[in-house]
């Protein structure tokens, strides 16, 4: 079966930067489309990842990238 | 939100219009038993949510219970405008000295609600209007004030009533305001309006529709046993009630409405409301529309994706035509992301798909780009809808 999510965007996180401020879920809060959330990786050890099937819901509207204060997003169209 | 007349008339009678005695039966029995407690001349009304049920036998006056249960039998098995009548409104018979018509309604072009009587009533009021214009009075009122007393006594000495008669019908007709207001109508209409040959005005027909979108406000009319329903004038097809689905999804635009057809060009369509416009122009160059559809508000990728695959699903589909408008908030990247998600989980590839795009506007440079990377035949605003349509029509006829 061929990819079929994520075709058009690529939203990335630096989760080494992204914990130094001990997940401040901002992202999450900020972004209209639902692209990010936290999970539970281990216990008390939050994570922010990407919802991959929403990947390509995003709209390029930034407020992630500005909002975020480690600029531990990264976002790339893929055409 | 079209009412019954029944149902109009629980409206009416809550509001204060006076109706004649009347009654719902769903059998010739209950007619004739309803007849029977009533003792008096009646009318038997088929419920149907057409008009010319008159014309076309819906209507009968019985004078004692064996003849209204006949009537009704008869009443019951027609089938008007393809509606069938499983209920009939059994009601005193009145004996009109004038038959008057009262109704209120939007007038677009003055942005009011007018309000329009005459003293012709029992026929349809376009009709009236037609013949005789002289006898058709309009008057435009404010929303926020209402009719006003002068107003109702204008209207009503229009109707050709004076003194007592007239002090009543412009009460009838401030209370036909509060209701338009109060229940959010687009049309509440009272054809005819009948002045008794003993001296009273009683709504022998009651017709409400209620605005669809405000709906959801009037929880009270449960209360009143009027069931929220959506207007149609057929039971919606499989394919439609999916796409409905598809269309909830998400509150965020529009990507579903959709109605099926039986021909092989799958059709998403849309933008500032140019989807009957596309639709026309396909079915003028000769094209089958498979359906009709539109989307715009700028829906989500998903919504996109979920109707674009229930059109290519769809038996005897053969090629697939996205037309919009130039698009001012609808995002033309986002639908290119929808169709071409779509087509990946189908195994569809869109380089060897019949497709034809025809979008322009919001992030149309982003929407290009995509569909050129999956080599999908697009065209840009300065193709017309036509040229598009055209095209897609062609796309279909030349394949093998
Ligand atoms: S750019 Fe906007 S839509 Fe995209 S991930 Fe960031 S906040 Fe979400
Ligand atoms: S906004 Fe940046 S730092 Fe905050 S949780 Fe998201 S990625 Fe981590």
């Amino acid at each position: 079966m061929v990819k079929i999510m994520g075709m058009f965007v690529k939203v990335e996180i630096n989760n080494s930067k992204c914990k130094k401020v001990k997940n401040c879920k901002i992202c999450e809060e900020v972004c209209p489309v639902e692209i990010f959330k936290f999970e539970n990786l281990e216990e008390n050890n939050e994570i922010i990842s990407v919802i991959e099937e929403n990947e390509d819901e995003c709209i390029f509207c930034n407020l992630c990238l500005e909002k975020c204060l480690q600029k531990a997003i990264t976002i790339k169209k893929l055409y | 939100m079209k009412l019954y007349e029944y149902e109009s008339k629980i409206i009416f009678k809550k509001e204060g219009i006076p109706i004649p005695e009347s009654y719902l039966a769903s059998t010739p029995d209950e007619v004739e038993k309803i007849v029977e407690n009533l003792k008096k001349e009646v009318a038997i009304k088929a419920q149907i949510l057409a008009t010319g049920r008159g014309k076309a036998g819906g209507i009968s006056f019985a004078k004692n219970p064996k003849e209204a249960k006949q009537l009704a039998r008869k009443i019951f098995s027609l089938k008007i405008k393809g509606f069938e009548v499983r209920k009939v409104l059994v009601e005193e018979r009145l004996f009109p000295s004038a038959e008057l018509f009262l109704g209120i309604t939007y007038d677009l072009s003055q942005k009011t609600p007018v309000v329009i009587s005459s003293s012709l009533g029992g026929i349809d009021i376009n009709e009236i209007a037609k013949k005789y214009p002289e006898k058709v009075f309009t008057l435009p009122v404010n929303m926020v004030w209402g009719i006003q007393n002068y107003q109702g006594k204008l209207l009503a000495k229009n109707m050709g009533l004076k003194s007592k008669d007239m002090f009543k019908a412009a009460g009838i007709a401030v209370k036909l305001f509060n209701i338009f207001k109060k229940y959010d109508c687009d049309l509440a209409e009272i054809n005819p309006l009948i002045l008794t040959q003993d001296g009273k005005l009683i709504a022998a027909d009651a017709h409400l529709e209620l605005e669809q979108e405000a709906l959801y406000r009037h929880k009270e009319l449960e209360q009143l046993e009027i069931p929220i329903r959506k207007d149609s004038p057929r039971i919606p097809t499989k394919f439609e009630i999916e796409a409905e689905k598809i269309d909830k999804i998400d509150h965020r635009g529009v990507a579903g409405r959709v109605v099926e057809f039986d021909g092989n060009l799958g059709l998403l369509i849309g933008g500032g409301g140019a989807s009957l416009t596309i639709f026309d122009a396909i079915r003028y160059h000769g094209g089958k529309p498979a359906n009709y559809c539109e989307i715009g508000g700028n829906p989500t990728v998903k919504k996109v994706k979920e109707l674009t695959k229930l059109i290519l699903k769809k038996p005897g589909i053969k090629g697939l035509a996205v037309i919009t408008n130039v698009l001012n908030n609808t995002r033309v990247d986002l639908v290119a992301r929808g169709v071409i998600l779509a087509m990946n989980e189908l195994d569809i590839k869109p380089s060897e798909y019949p497709i034809l795009f025809r979008s322009a506007g919001a992030y149309e440079e982003d929407g290009y780009r995509i569909l050129k990377k999956y080599k999908i035949k697009y065209m840009d605003r300065s193709y017309s809808i036509d040229q598009a349509a055209k095209a897609a029509v062609e796309m279909i006829s030349n394949l093998k």
